[in-house]
């Protein structure tokens, strides 16, 4: 393989299939509930990581930017559902900030289905297994993101 | 010289005379166009301009002026970001007295090497909302064409913005133009730690200006100062734009039109549930 | 003095694209800017002048100075490989290179960054024949017609060029396509000497300055002058960046997982933190000091290190600054 010449290498390397990069900010409470999911069972695909903060709304739009410019295919915020907090303005912040920032995706040409919320409780492992797996199948239909080569390119 | 002139000149000169202000900042004459002039002597009133080349936004210039008395002219857009200014804590309403001036539009500015035979309204001027300022202290009327319009929609997705974007210095004019990036630490200056370096690089403009119109959402006032300082013609207004569209339809919000209703985003509690998303799409 | 007719110069020029070595104006955008060009046709001989200055093929916005791994210890990146043919230069941005070769090829600090790309980029310059109305490079003698950095002139005459070779470089690049130059006849040279004086005349006309006079910039400037720009100021950096002759850098490391590469790119001196000092010492503070630095060393400093002049007069600073701070009323005044 060593004298192969670098073509062919890359030809190899190009006929692998690309897997998304999924990015979660999941906040306390949805954490335990993706823990949940890895304790009794269920499956989920392993594309998603995980950063655990303390509340939803902690998450600066800005972050969730980096992320895709870092090389995330997609991000995802998971989000204590209000009717189980006491204070219900985190998860509007959340919701509000995810739709100013999905239609700012919009309008510079970055699919917005990139960017989404799930609502989960910290017993909802399984709703949150289900809802991953739909997502991986849709970031794989819209194919990769690659931010950094978008801005790299020539015009 | 035109009568609004005329009126700016007499009324900013007994403003200084009879002390109620320390400074009043309007515009002057420059070489070929027209630029910022802070008048504190009476008798340099006499430099204060009107005319359709004054496109800065003033209001940039009152975190200088913090506890002094000082005037300021305004056209439509520049008293919607006082207001905002006042909203955020920025002014002091007791400190400033407001000359609003009835703005017709301003003409996009001829820059190096880019003569332009016809002058014509900038984009931003099509879409303006309100010609006179929200708060005022003086009213100078001026000739030209003032009715209020309906603005047309945005159309800021027919561009193509990463190959804008790829054409960005990062020379910062438009963050430092703008009356309301105050921040003395700005987030995409690259102060440490960082979200993006300071020094530029190409693959972190998309960033700069996507955080930039996270920033400006709801708070913009479309008044161009950002478009008309950038030195290689990036369409600004038009991105904000369409953010403030989105607070437009979903809170019924446009920035810096009274000092009443408070920025959408603030929460109080006790507020109803109301309508609420759930995995929504 | 040679000369060469227009459809032979669109060879050369469709030549030099296809080996991918082709540097030229072209109108993009709302502006006009230099890019490499695949395609000749392109080109906009007829382009007023760009915004971005060529410094940014000399001095690029960022450059990578070294990386360092903890593997392999600092490893300095290999010259990195810019062969081209900057063409279409106006005469001011050329002899802007000049002044840039005494200021950073300076023995003994040579930048070897700026020597590499200066090396390997030939400068072929366009006369200008219709100054724009924010030139004033008759007072830096840097044109309008020929300037003293690049490796040969060109200027437009009715369907031929005139050209003058400046350096053995320039020298080489016409002898590689000997065949479609000619040698000049009286006829050419006596309307070369018409143009040239009668494009002088008119940019004389438009602002003249004593230009020895500025020395007493530094000793006699004060603050107070410099206040009104001061108020106006905002500390963009457009000046700087756009200036064909700001080259103030600063570095900046960025770190990766286990290494980190420094790079160095653009900076301006008009910037609150450029003379900031870890302790929170500022010794120019203030907007005024800032403006009046920067006047100073373009007009006062760079002529008494250097021998020669900061500023080319190209008018970019003048037409590009948002707030209207201009350096021909600094010459006026000191000039």
């Amino acid at each position: 393989m060593k004298n192969w010449p670098r073509r062919y290498l890359g030809c190899l390397v190009i006929n692998m299939t690309w897997k998304p990069k999924i990015i979660a900010f999941t906040c306390w409470c949805s954490s335990s509930g993706v823990d949940q999911a890895g304790f009794e069972g269920f499956k989920y695909p392993p594309n998603v990581l995980t950063i655990r903060v303390p509340c939803s709304a902690v998450v600066n739009p800005s972050l969730v930017v980096k992320a895709l410019e870092e090389g995330a295919d997609a991000v995802l915020l998971t989000a204590c559902k209000p009717t189980e907090l006491r204070r219900i303005a985190p998860s509007r912040i959340t919701e509000a900030r995810v739709s100013l920032l999905r239609r700012l995706l919009k309008t510079v040409g970055v699919e917005e289905e990139r960017v989404r919320i799930l609502w989960i409780s910290s017993n909802e492992g399984g709703v949150f297994s289900r809802e991953v797996s739909k997502i991986v199948s849709e970031v794989e239909k819209l194919g990769p993101l690659n931010l950094r080569r978008r801005m790299l390119e020539q015009t | 010289m035109s009568k609004p002139e005329e009126e700016l000149r007499t009324l900013a000169k007994s403003l200084l005379e009879k002390g109620v202000v320390e400074t009043v900042i309007g515009y002057e004459a420059s070489e070929s166009s027209v630029r910022p002039c802070f008048a504190s002597n009476p008798s340099e009133t006499e430099r204060l301009v009107w005319n359709r080349e004054c496109r800065l936004n003033l209001a940039r210039y009152l975190r200088g002026f913090k506890n002094k008395r000082v005037g300021i002219v305004a056209k439509g857009c520049d008293g919607r970001a006082i207001v905002e200014l006042i909203k955020e804590n920025q002014v002091d309403r007791k400190d400033i007295v407001v000359i609003a001036v009835e703005c017709s539009g301003v003409y996009k500015p001829v820059k190096y090497g880019y003569p332009s035979p016809e002058r014509r309204l900038t984009e931003y001027c099509e879409r303006c909302l309100t010609r006179v300022s929200p708060i005022k202290d003086y009213l100078v009327k001026s000739d030209g064409n003032v009715s209020e319009r309906n603005p047309p929609g945005g159309d800021g997705g027919h561009l193509d913005w990463m190959s804008l974007f790829k054409k960005c210095l990062r020379c910062m004019a438009c963050v430092k133009s703008c009356p309301l990036c105050y921040c003395t630490e700005c987030s995409i200056e690259g102060f440490k730690p960082a979200l993006i370096h300071r020094i530029n690089a190409p693959e972190e403009l998309l960033t700069f200006h996507l955080v930039r119109a996270l920033h400006m959402a709801g708070r913009c006032v479309e008044c161009g100062a950002c478009e008309s300082s950038c030195p290689v013609e990036i369409p600004l207004t038009t991105l904000y734009h369409e953010l403030n569209e989105w607070f437009r339809e979903n809170y019924d919000y446009v920035p810096g039109m009274s000092l009443e209703p408070p920025p959408p985003l603030v929460f109080k509690e006790g507020e109803k549930l109301g309508e609420y998303a759930f995995n929504k799409k | 003095m040679l000369s060469i007719k227009s459809e032979n110069l669109r060879i050369i020029l469709e030549d030099l694209a296809s080996k991918n070595a082709l540097i030229a104006p072209v109108e993009r955008n709302g502006y006009f800017e230099f890019s490499r060009l695949r395609k000749a046709e392109e080109i906009r001989l007829d382009y007023t002048n760009a915004r971005i200055p060529p410094k940014r093929f000399f001095l690029p916005e960022r450059q990578l100075v070294f990386k360092y791994d903890p593997k392999k210890g600092v490893t300095e990146e290999p010259e990195d490989d810019f062969k081209a043919v900057l063409f279409g230069v106006r005469p001011c941005d050329a002899s802007a290179l000049s002044v840039l070769d005494s200021i950073l090829l300076k023995p003994p600090y040579r930048d070897p960054f700026y020597e590499n790309r200066r090396k390997s980029i030939i400068v072929i310059s366009l006369s200008c024949t219709k100054p724009l109305e924010e030139c004033f490079c008759n007072v830096f003698e840097t044109g309008p017609v020929r300037g003293f950095g690049e490796d040969l002139t060109l200027t437009p005459m009715d369907k031929i060029f005139a050209v003058e070779v400046r350096t053995p470089r320039g020298l080489a690049l016409v002898e590689e396509f000997r065949k479609l130059f000619a040698e000049a006849d009286g006829r050419l040279l006596e309307e070369h000497e018409n143009l040239t004086r009668r494009l002088v005349g008119e940019m004389n006309n438009k602002i003249r300055v004593d230009k020895e006079k500025l020395v007493r910039l530094e000793k006699e400037a004060d603050e107070a002058f410099f206040q009104g720009n001061a108020q106006r100021c905002i500390e963009c950096s457009i000046c700087s960046f756009t200036c064909p002759l700001c080259y103030c850098f600063e570095s900046e490391d960025c770190l990766e997982k286990n290494s980190y590469a420094r790079f160095r790119g653009w900076d301006t001196c008009i910037s609150p933190s450029f003379t900031r000092m870890a302790s929170g010492l500022d010794p120019r503070a203030s907007k005024a000091d800032r403006l009046l630095h920067r006047f100073c060393h373009k007009l006062s400093r760079i002529p008494l290190a250097f021998n020669a002049y900061g500023c080319i007069g190209c008018g970019r600073c003048v037409s590009l600054c948002p707030v209207g701070i201009d350096i021909r009323e600094v010459l006026r005044k000191w000039g």
